[in-house]
């Protein structure tokens, strides 16, 4: 009689497991024009972060929360919600009142995560209000120990040896694009294994266990100071002001970009004018030196702000690049 | 020297001193109410102390760590109820203590050993750190792959009387790791479509539920047949000092050394942590008693073990953290964003650029652990007459505890119905008495070993052979081998015994 009633109690709430994970709010209808103009109105403003505490989405949310605070007049409440790669928080803000109390601040990886399959939408499933800041710092690093002086030097390393220099990065995720991208580039092919995450990849590379790594500088930063890595190149337009003596890999004659914009998003169907608002008062914030001081410290990365259409844009182009480029990313 | 003077300058203020006592007292609360963690401690901190100088908030974010580590000992030795996954070792011996009158004796051991397991590792954090950084490095995919499948060879000294019940709830637990996405090509596993299961379990709300709720369910169908509800008698009257003697003190110096040992190695190798320690040690430490049979019984050799490993977890887990900037775990990667955002970067250069806050970190770790020492002592005696408190007024408390601790580790209800789950089948298993400690080593050591081994493939191209042939990987093979030889022959010994 026991037994039964601990199969019944497990059922139960295996059942319940289910059903909570179905419930789903249903979008509410657009917040009248009336409380938008009133928008914030005192109340507290919700900005989802899809990673834990400590990270640097979480820090990039933070830091603009810290300064939208007294533009906008209220409490700006950072709140995390981590899980399956950022889709669980995603879901989260997805699913909530369209009231412009809660908004999702997350990268990239969103529509990575669409194309990699681990989510079904992207984007397009939100009002997109703005890019707070693009982080154009990626850059190919390897141990200082090692032969290679430039980019070249490298590409003809591998040339030589198909398969078996390592590129490390997480299958799937951004930096392994950045390393199919540079295969292709260059007809080269490297031995592109998993070894773990950012800081993880610092030890290997400085254990010689992987031969190069992409990753933005200021994750590198303690090691390139420190002499232990050398920089090869960045993949951006142009030198960064905060490392210029780092040359952009198109100046060595290999054409390759990559950044990751942090915007910021809305439920579907919130009033455009509280979008305007909340985009007007990032722009404002990303104009003030000490918030680029923040983070310049921090993550060694200059402010650059989109507005909505430029970032709507944007987040287009990447999906397009991104979707063009599937079967070259999930190989 | 003229470090720890800059140091001192940097921490040796009021202010400093006062965010010590205030975060080692509220770690304590943290980790003594189950569901609430250590973790969750410095979650909660972390953004506070951005605005804060930076050695005020690494300060208050470490006294959190130290604080919250050791209050798990306090509920688990009171109730059966680990207060943190890194008490759970603390429960076998602990409660039954408890039961025999003598709840004041384990919790001054428990004290006792928790200072000088987070001592222990502060010497050798100060005095090694870029030392074992340096042979940290070397451990790569073979190496860790090794370590993981030595770890799981430690589930025979945790299986108790049945081996085989032992096996069952070890495999249960690296089953249940696999739930959600794979962590190298992102394949979903058992997620029957739903996109919150694709996260996995947690590992918070599975402990809590494994130890805490199950622990709940049982003592309310016990009441139902019990006439009276039985308050614990606790004497404290008759204490004195930590309520043990010398001589148990001396008795216990291998077991602590070895103990603090372990608990450091586990620190220093990332993904691993304090909640594998305790009950890893717990295993070490019975395999070479001379009395295995009376562990469980309430013999103090199983608090030293578990409390002495769990805080030497924590100077171990700085090691990488400081000199490398690799967090081991949850609570470290905190630390490490809380010194990131403050514009320091943990790394090579942190011992010369950043001498202040590295030994500020130091100091605070010593200053903290006496701060427990007496912040504990002298809350052993509010602590015991908590078990006045009758258990229907607790334990629905604990239970409370237990689902908001679970909701706040990533603010989604699914780890709620997580903490339920795992209760309803810690219920299962100790009705079923599947010891529940191998489970949970399963559960974290296993995606260790799968991740590992699936690197170490990739790195290879395909290639079993480095497995082997990597001398420290090598050496921990061999060394599972020998504990598994170890623990057959025992089992067969005990077999003819009993035949």
């Amino acid at each position: 009689m026991r037994k039964i009633g601990i199969i019944l109690i497990t059922v139960m709430l295996i059942a319940s497991l289910f059903t909570g994970c179905a419930a789903s709010g249903n979008p509410a209808p657009a917040a009248s024009t009336e409380a938008a103009a009133k928008w914030p109105d005192k109340k507290p403003f919700q900005i989802i972060v899809p990673f834990k505490t400590g990270g640097d989405t979480d820090f990039h949310a933070r830091t603009y929360a810290k300064y939208l605070e007294p533009i906008l007049g209220t409490s700006v409440v950072v709140v995390n919600v981590d899980g399956a790669n950022g889709s669980a928080g995603s879901i989260q803000v997805r699913d909530s009142k369209a009231d412009g109390y809660t908004a999702l601040f997350f990268h990239d990886s969103m529509l990575m995560n669409k194309v990699v399959e681990v989510s079904d939408f992207a984007h397009e499933a939100f009002d997109v209000a703005a890019t707070g800041i693009m982080d154009n710092s990626y850059i190919l690093a390897v141990n200082a120990k090692s032969p290679y002086k430039t980019l070249e030097d490298l590409i003809n390393a591998a040339k030589a040896t198909p398969g078996k220099l390592n590129y490390a990065s997480s299958i799937g995720g951004y930096t392994y694009y950045v390393g199919r991208q540079l295969e292709e580039l260059t007809g080269t092919d490297f031995n592109i294994v998993d070894a773990g995450g950012g800081t993880d990849r610092n030890a290997a590379l400085l254990a010689g266990k992987i031969d190069t790594n992409v990753n933005p500088y200021g994750i590198m930063k303690p090691y390139i100071d420190s002499g232990d890595f050398r920089v090869l190149a960045v993949f951006s337009e142009n030198r960064s002001d905060l490392f210029p003596e780092v040359p952009t890999a198109k100046e060595q004659g290999y054409n390759l970009i990559a950044h990751r914009a942090y915007f910021l998003s809305f439920p579907k169907g919130t009033d455009p004018k509280i979008i305007d608002k909340v985009s007007a008062a990032m722009e404002q914030v990303s104009k003030m030196p000490e918030y680029a001081t923040d983070i310049a410290k921090a993550y060694s990365v200059e402010p650059a702000y989109m507005n909505t259409a430029d970032t709507k844009a944007y987040l287009d182009g990447a999906m397009k690049e991104f979707e063009a480029a599937k079967d070259m990313i999930l190989k | 020297m003229e470090s720890l003077i800059i140091g001192a300058q940097a921490i040796l203020n009021p202010l400093c001193m006062l965010m010590i006592l205030f975060g080692v007292t509220l770690g304590i609360i943290f980790g003594a109410i189950p569901g609430l963690s250590a973790t969750m401690a410095l979650a909660l901190f972390l953004p506070i102390t951005y605005s804060m100088s930076p050695v005020a908030g690494v300060v208050l974010l470490v006294s959190l760590y130290i604080g919250g580590i050791s209050g798990g000992l306090i509920s688990a030795i009171l109730t059966r109820i680990p207060g943190t996954p890194s008490s759970v070792a603390t429960c076998f011996d602990g409660y039954p203590l408890t039961l025999k009158g003598q709840g004041p004796k384990a919790l001054g051991v428990g004290i006792v050993y928790s200072f000088i397991g987070t001592i222990m590792s502060t010497v050798v954090l100060i005095f090694m750190a870029p030392l074992l950084a340096k042979v940290a490095i070397n451990f790569g995919a073979y190496e860790y792959f090794a370590v993981a499948v030595f770890s799981l060879t430690m589930m025979a000294g945790l299986s108790g009387k049945s081996l085989v019940k032992g096996l069952i709830s070890g495999f249960l637990g690296c089953i249940f790791a696999t739930v959600g996405m794979d962590s190298i090509g992102s394949v979903q596993r058992y997620t029957f479509g739903s996109t919150q299961m694709m996260s996995g379990f947690n590992i918070l709300p599975v402990l809590i539920g494994m130890f805490a709720i199950s622990e709940i369910l049982i003592t309310a169908e016990e009441s139902r047949h019990a006439a009276k509800m039985e308050t614990i008698k606790v004497d404290i009257k008759g204490i004195k000092g930590f309520g043990f003697s010398w001589k148990e003190f001396f008795e216990q110096k291998w077991n602590a050394l070895i103990s603090g040992v372990i608990g450091i190695g586990i620190g220093i190798l990332p993904g691993i942590g304090g909640g594998v320690a305790n009950v890893l040690t717990y295993g070490v430490i019975k395999n070479r008693s001379k009395y295995p049979e009376k562990f469980g019984t309430g013999v103090i050799d199983g608090i030293v073990a578990s409390e002495t490993s769990n805080n030497a977890a924590i100077g171990g887990a700085l090691v990488p953290l400081l000199s490398l900037g690799i967090p081991g775990d949850t609570v470290t990667a905190m630390l490490l964003g809380g010194l990131t955002i403050q514009g320091i970067s943990p790394g090579p250069l942190m011992f010369t650029e950043h001498v202040d806050i590295v030994y500020a970190i130091f100091l605070t770790m010593i200053i903290g652990a006496v701060a427990m020492l007496f912040i504990e002592f002298y809350g052993l005696r509010v602590f015991a007459a908590l078990l006045k408190i009758p258990k229907y007024y607790l334990l629905p408390g604990i239970f409370l505890f237990c689902v908001i601790g679970s909701f706040g580790v990533s603010n989604r209800m699914f780890d709620v119905w997580t903490v339920l789950l795992f209760g309803a089948m810690g219920y299962v298993f100790n009705k079923l008495e599947i010891p529940g400690s191998p489970f949970i080593l399963g559960f974290i050591i296993g995606p260790l070993m799968e991740i590992n081994l699936r690197r170490g493939l990739m790195f290879s191209q395909g290639n079993f052979m480095p497995f082997l042939t990597a001398p420290i990987a090598a050496v921990f093979l061999v060394a599972a081998l020998v504990s598994i030889a170890l623990a057959a022959r025992k089992n067969i010994r005990n077999m003819r015994k009993t035949a």
